[in-house]
Parts: C-alpha cells; structure tokens; sequence
C-alpha cells in the first residue's frame, strides 16, 4: 500500500510540474519574438546554436531552421535585448542579422 | 584583321570559361557505398546542393570561398578545398552516434535499431544519465531486457541476466572486441565506467559469427567516448549516501591532422562500512578503483587505425566488520592491462571492399580471499581478428576472415587453511575461420547467413551456423526471425571463484565438455503514428535448447554446489512487450512486461532454474522542459518470485524459505542543466526494500552452515546520491 501511494504520488508530482511548465509558456505575458538570419552549414552547426543559445539569459523559446537559414528567438525584454542576442551568435564566431517584416535583408546569404 | 579578333575573343573566352566550370564528384559512406542526400555547402554562405540517388553531385564554384562542408546525418563533418572543374570523391567517416545530434522532437533514448537485421537496441548517453548509473553493471536499470542482480551478499559481483539466462552466456564487448571473459567474468561489467560509455548495444539472440562463437543468448558491446566531437574535456563528480564519492574525467586533443588522442580517467572509493541490518555483515563491500584508458586514433586517406591501452586497478573488502573479533573477511585485489589495435584497410570504395585487422592482448591478476579459502589466479590472452569484406553488387555482401585466441590460465585455490592446495595451469588455444553473406532486397528483405568453424586444443573442432532475417513489407512493421548455435568453453572456477563465499564444498566434475546451445527468436516491431508522434510497439519472444550446459547444482546438497554435464533437457524460454513514445513534447514514456521460464535438468528432474525471476515489469518516464533547462525521470520496476534452492534444517527449521516473492523497486532522478554542465540528484529503491536475512547462518561465518550467495533481491537499501557533469565544449566551428 505503501509503495502504491509512493508511486502515485510521484507519478502525479511529474506530471503536475509538466503541464505547468506547459501552462507557463501559454500565458507568458512579455515577452517579444525576433527572427535572426544566421548562416548555418549543417546540422550540427544548427544543434550547437540550439545547445549554446538555450541556455542564454533571458531565452524562453528557441527554434533554428537549417533549410531557411534563421532562428526564432522569444526572450524576455526586460532580461536581455536583440543586441545581446547578437553578441552572444558572435561568441559562436556566427553574424547573426535581424530579419525585418516583408522582404529580405542585406545579408547575401539569405534566400 | 577580323581573324585577330576571332582569335582573342576565343582565347578570351577559354581563359574565361574555366570559372565558371562546376565542381563535381560522390560523396560515399565508411564501406564505399554511395551516400543519397548528403548535403555540401560552401562555408559560410548557406549555399549549396544535395547528393543525387548515386550519390553524384554537381555545384558551382562560390564567389566567396573555396571550403566545402559535407554533412550527412550520423556522420562527422567533412571539410574539403574545392577548385574550379574539381572531381571529388569524399568518403564520410567517423559515424556518430544518432544522440548526439538533436532533434527537434524528443527521441526516445532507448531506440531499437530499425535498420540492423539483429534485433539490436542502442542505448544511448542521454539514456545513461536517467539514472546514478556508476559503471556498466548498473546501466539497465531502464531497461526492460535486461536484469541486473547481486551474485551474493559478499562481494558485490553484479550479473546479468539476458533472456533468462545468465550473463556467462552474454557475449560482452567494448569496441567490438570480446572482452571480461575468464577472471573478468564475475566482476568485469565494474570495470566501465558510466561517463566513459557514449553508447551500449544490446543484440538478444544469435548474431553475427564475425565476433565469435560466445554469444549464446546475445551480445552486448560498449562504446567508449571517442577522441572527436566537439567535447575537449569532461568531468564528473559523485557522492551518495552510502559515503561513496568518484571523479571521472576524460579529455581528448587533435595532435596533428588525422592523428587525435583522448583519456579516459576513473577513480572511486568508499568510506564507510554500512550493516543496516546488524548481521554484522557490510551490506556491500567497499570497493575502491582506479581506472585509466589512452587512446589514438589515425586516419590518412584509406586507411584508419587506433590503438588503446588500458590499466585497472580494483580491490574489494567485504565480509564481516572489521570491528569484530577474527572477523570474517572477503578481499579480493585485481589488477589488469589491456592493449589493442584495429586497423582499417579501404581498396575499393566502389564496391566496399575493404580489409580490418584487430589485436588484442590482455592480462589479468587476481587475489581474492574469501574468510579462509582462497582463490588467485592470473590469465594472459591474445587475439586476432581479420576481416575482409566486400559487396560486388547493392544487394550481395560477403565477409570473411579468420581468428585466433589464446588463453592461458595460471590457478591456485584452497578450500581451508588446513586442507590440500592446488595448482592447474591451462593453455587453450582456438583458431578459427568464418564466413558471412548478406543478401539485401532493397531494404526490404535482409537475409544475413553465417557460418564459422573453430578447433578449440581442448574440446576439438565445432562448426557455428547462425541465421538472420529481416522482413519489412512496409516502413511501419518490421519482422525479425534469427536461429543459431552458440558454444562455449567451461571455465568453472574463474567465474564463479564468488561461490566461495559460502560453506558449499565445490565439487567439479573432470570430464566437462563445451556448452552449447541453439538459440532462436522471432520479433515484430511496428511504427504507428498517433496524433503526430511516433509509438513504437514490439513483441518477441526468444527461446533457448541447451545440447550440453555445465549446470550448477545448489539443489541436490545444501552443503555443496556441484558442477556437471546436463544430462536431460535444460531451455529457457523469454517473451516480451514493450511500448514507448513521447506522449506529449519533451514527455516520454516505455512500459514493457517480460515473461520467462527457465528450467534445468538437476540431478534427472526437470525443475525451474533457482534465484530467477519469473517475470518483469518496467514503467519509466521521463520528462524535460523545453530548452532543456530541467529534468525528470522516474522508474519503478515489479520483478516477479521464484524458488530458492533446497534448503538444509538449522534447528528443525529449513535454514530458508522455498520461494521468494515478487518485489518492487523505485528510482527517480531530477537533473538542471545549464550550457556547460548539469547538476543531478536521484534516489534509488526509494521504498527501501531489501532482502531479509540475506547471509545464511551469518553468526557462524567458519560453520558448516554459513552461505552468502543465497540472493534474489537487493541486499542494500535506499540510496541517495548527488553528481555533477561539466563539459568544455569547442561551440565555434
């Protein structure tokens, strides 16, 4: 009975923490999104700038398209701002360009 | 005049033309086969093309540079200067282990390989961090095929058991080269570090003869971290609360192109002496080790090389607490050196043909004193393995090669301080040749046959056939069917000198032969979408007939554990299902029921194998936030009852009950990540549960009635414990 209730326990305590966490993202109140455009040559070079810029202050969400050259960045503003975020690419020896609303940018890599 | 003109508009455009010429080439894998979708991009600009279905490219040259990067899943990266009207062949190397590459969804880290004919799971470095996971013996604690147990309550000697049976009749090997056999077997799977490990591969059934004759119900390989990838160095401390405390570390550096050198370090050891359960007995020997491997690898042009050497040292103190009075003590001191050498030989990359080369020599001593018997023994080995291989065609592949293995046995033992000691000096020999063909219709139908003959200076000359089938109508079924024959060599006392830690007189029949063993399997997996995700479903069902086995007898006399050639019927029967999916996004789950029957022929009765469990049931899940920030993993496994072995009265009571019940254990662990390193704490058998009385007669440690090995369940208790991982990892390319 004793282990029964252990498990239970534990098994609903994960879950609990899942959906919240899941919650969280759902009604994050400030936070702003910006498109990089940042060459990437392969897949691994992708999954460093996942693995690098995850952990970087302020980040919330993070997605990098290898096929469109750019990664999607929802930050906190009043943690860190598209400067810092470029200054953190540049530590990945990466120059990352902001992607503005309707049309391309000065970048030459982009398509 | 026009004809001037003519002629320096020509040679203008000649001049002209070449830079606007293409680059052109193949891009083909390790064994020369034609690589579909590679990817090449000029560095740094994003553009670039893909390989066609021959694996031929064509590209323009860049304005911008003239680096090429080619990159293929699973495949290290690969760098090459391209100039105008260039031809290349680039052959990719160094595969890479499907983890270390992210995917957008959350792969299951305990993947069945869709591709491979052999029913193969892989499990990988993120599969390895759910849990404590100190050293090979404790790295399938998520895994529903494999049980780990204690031999007995004085040494610590961890088995396991595949399909039933023990893991004497797993074939083990790191780098796919056969390793702890003889002396190693009881102890071995300590011997492995869990941050050395990048992955573990579990075969159930027979497989492939290129590796041996050993595998009698499966294989299991271990990978070392390799000297590439982007991680320079890593480090790992370790603490629990049984006052336990390891650091391993390893570190690898580029010495010249193609040449790279890595390290693997390990030390560990233990404090304090536990007895929780006052029998005056340490619940687990403490144990203390020091481990260290260097490795090279080099590779120029077609040909790849490595060379590794290893050295081990361990020494385990256990029995009864210092504290008393001639107390009863178990010290056993190992010390083992392992060389090796693999070489890689590519003639043809068109038709993969291609040659390997491997060598291999170790050398192990062990000291080990159990109360006043005794048991050390020193074993050389020397291997050689060569393998040629080579597919005239996509669909036809053969290999073939030869083997030799020498071993050579140095045994000293006494079973009391006044009774007789012996002395038996063996040298075993066996060459070997075998042959493998592969034939590939499309991918859908994979028939793998294999046959070896080996002549063992003891036992005389064996033949091995194995056969393998891989059927896929569809992408989303796969079928697998395998039958073969396994053998081995019996080696009694090295690999259960662990028995000693009992009153059990040992008593080994002189005329044992080989044991062997037919093995056949039958497995269906299939890949069903649901609601966008991938489950993974499969069912199998293996069984194993023993023609000859070496039974251990614990029934027939309590006071003795006999050694003799089966005579009647011995099997062991296993069936299994298992699920896993990721439910929801960073959300996974696996279930999976095992079933097994597994009797021997004791004395001429057919009777169910002692200290087994009858069935298993596995339910783990693991859940990690997105960014990887933090997670959770939770494990809890029903481990079904069997029967212990006749019992002997102490006091007109059996000394033991006749069955053991089924038992639960819970493990859980939460881990924070960070970009350089992670933080991890855990429990294991959170609710505590331990086998009572798990040492016979445990006041009377030199009496007639004392046995330790009478084990089916855990003898520690719960433990919590603490690590820290840190990488430095090189994030510029």
């Amino acid at each position: 009975m004793k282990t029964k209730l252990l498990f239970f326990t534990i098994a609903f305590l994960t879950l609990c923490v899942s959906f919240n966490v899941q919650a969280d993202n759902k009604k994050a109140p400030k936070e702003e999104t910006v498109v990089f455009n940042v060459p990437m040559d392969c897949e691994g070079c992708r999954t460093k700038i996942i693995g690098y810029m995850s952990y970087e202050k302020g980040v919330k969400k993070l997605d990098a398209n290898l096929e469109q050259q750019t990664v999607t960045i929802t930050y906190n503003p009043k943690r860190t701002n598209k400067e810092n975020l470029i200054a953190a690419f540049e530590k990945l020896d990466k120059k990352a360009v902001e992607v503005k609303q309707g049309g391309c940018c000065s970048n030459p890599t982009c398509k | 005049m026009k004809k001037y003109i003519l002629l320096l508009f020509c040679c203008a455009i000649t001049t002209i033309l070449p830079l606007w010429a293409d680059i052109k080439g193949t891009v083909t894998d390790e064994d020369g086969l034609p690589v579909v979708g590679a990817n090449l991009i000029w560095i740094h600009t994003g553009v670039g093309t893909t390989t066609d279905l021959d694996g031929n490219f064509i590209l323009p040259v860049s304005t911008l540079t003239d680096t090429l990067v080619v990159s293929y899943v699973s495949y290290k990266n690969d760098t090459v200067v391209a100039k105008d009207g260039d031809n290349l062949t680039i052959q990719m190397g160094g595969a890479v282990a499907l983890s270390e590459l992210d995917v957008a969804a959350r792969k299951v880290a305990l993947s069945k390989s869709r591709t491979a004919v052999f029913d193969v799971q892989t499990i990988s470095g993120e599969e390895l961090c759910k849990a404590a996971c100190c050293n090979l013996s404790e790295s399938f604690e998520t895994n529903p095929s494999v049980d780990v147990a204690y031999s007995d309550a004085a040494t610590g000697a961890k088995q396991i058991k595949l399909l039933g049976l023990s893991g004497q009749y797993v074939q083990i090997m790191t780098e796919n080269i056969p390793n702890f056999r003889g002396l190693a077997a009881p102890f071995g799977l300590g011997y492995v570090p869990g941050p050395w490990m990048e992955s573990i591969q579990v075969s159930k059934g027979t497989s492939s003869v290129l590796n041996g004759y050993e595998a009698l119900t499966g294989q299991i390989n271990v990978e070392y971290k390799k000297p590439a990838g982007d991680e320079k160095v890593a480090a790992n401390v370790f603490v629990s609360s049984t006052a336990r405390a390891e650091v391993n570390a390893n570190t690898y550096f580029d010495v010249a192109p193609g040449v790279s050198t890595g390290l693997l370090v390990h030390a560990s050891d233990e404090f304090v002496e536990w007895d929780h359960n006052n029998d005056g007995f340490l619940d687990m020997p403490r144990v203390s080790q020091y481990n260290l491997i260097d490795r090279w690898y080099i590779k120029k042009g077609d040909y790849t090389g490595q060379v590794f050497a290893r050295g081990l040292y361990e020494r385990r103190q256990g029995g009864q607490l210092s504290s008393l009075q001639n107390p009863y003590i178990v010290d056993i001191e190992t010390g083992r050196a392992e060389v090796f050498m693999k070489n890689g030989y590519v003639f043809d990359h068109e038709k993969g043909t291609s040659i390997g080369i491997i060598t291999n020599a170790t050398y192990h001593n062990q000291q080990a004193a159990y109360g006043d018997k005794a048991y050390n023994a020193d074993q050389w080995n020397a291997y050689l393995n060569a393998i040629f291989q080579t597919s005239w065609t996509d669909m036809h592949k053969l290999s073939t090669g030869i083997s030799f293995n020498y071993d050579r046995y140095n045994e000293f033992w006494y079973y009391g301080q006044n009774l007789p000691e012996n002395q038996l000096v063996r040298n075993e020999y066996v060459p070997g040749v075998f042959a493998e063909y592969t034939f590939n219709w499309k991918d859908k139908l994979i028939l793998l046959a294999g046959l070896r003959a080996d002549y063992h200076s003891t036992y005389g000359a064996f033949v091995t056939p194995r056969l393998n089938i891989k059927y896929n109508p569809w992408d989303f079924l796969h079928f697998r069917a395998s039958v073969g024959k396994g053998y081995r060599a019996p080696n009694v006392l090295a690999e259960n000198n662990n028995l000693m830690a009992s009153s059990r007189q040992m008593v080994i029949a002189d005329d044992l032969k080989m044991e062997n063993a037919w093995n056949y399997g039958l497995s269906i997996t299939g890949y069903i979408p649901i609601a966008g995700r991938e489950l993974t479903l499969s069912a199998e069902c293996y069984y194993t007939d023993f023609i000859n086995q070496v039974v251990v007898d614990l029934d027939t006399d309590p006071h003795k554990v006999l050694f003799y050639n089966l005579n009647g019927r011995s099997y062991a029967c296993s069936a299994q299902i298992e699920a896993s999916m990721e439910v929801f996004k960073g959300f996974t789950a696996t279930l999976a029921y095992r079933h097994t029957d597994v009797k021997s022929t004791y004395n001429g009765i057919l009777r169910e194998k002692p200290l087994n469990n009858r069935f298993k049931g596995l339910a783990t899940f693991s859940y990690q936030t997105p960014l990887k920030k933090w997670q959770f993993d939770f494990t809890t496994q029903v481990n079904g009852g069997g029967r212990l072995p006749d019992s002997y009265m102490i006091d007109g009571q059996p000394a033991w009950e006749e069955t053991f019940k089924p038992y639960v254990i819970l493990n859980a662990q939460i881990t924070k990540y960070f970009r350089s390193w992670s933080i991890y704490v855990g429990a294991e058998n959170m609710t505590n549960y331990t086998q009572k009385n798990p040492i016979i007669a445990a006041d009377m440690p030199f009496g007639d009635n004392f046995d330790a090995t009478m084990i089916w369940g855990p003898v520690d208790g719960y433990k919590v414990y603490l690590g820290m991982r840190w990488a430095l990892t090189n994030w510029k390319d």
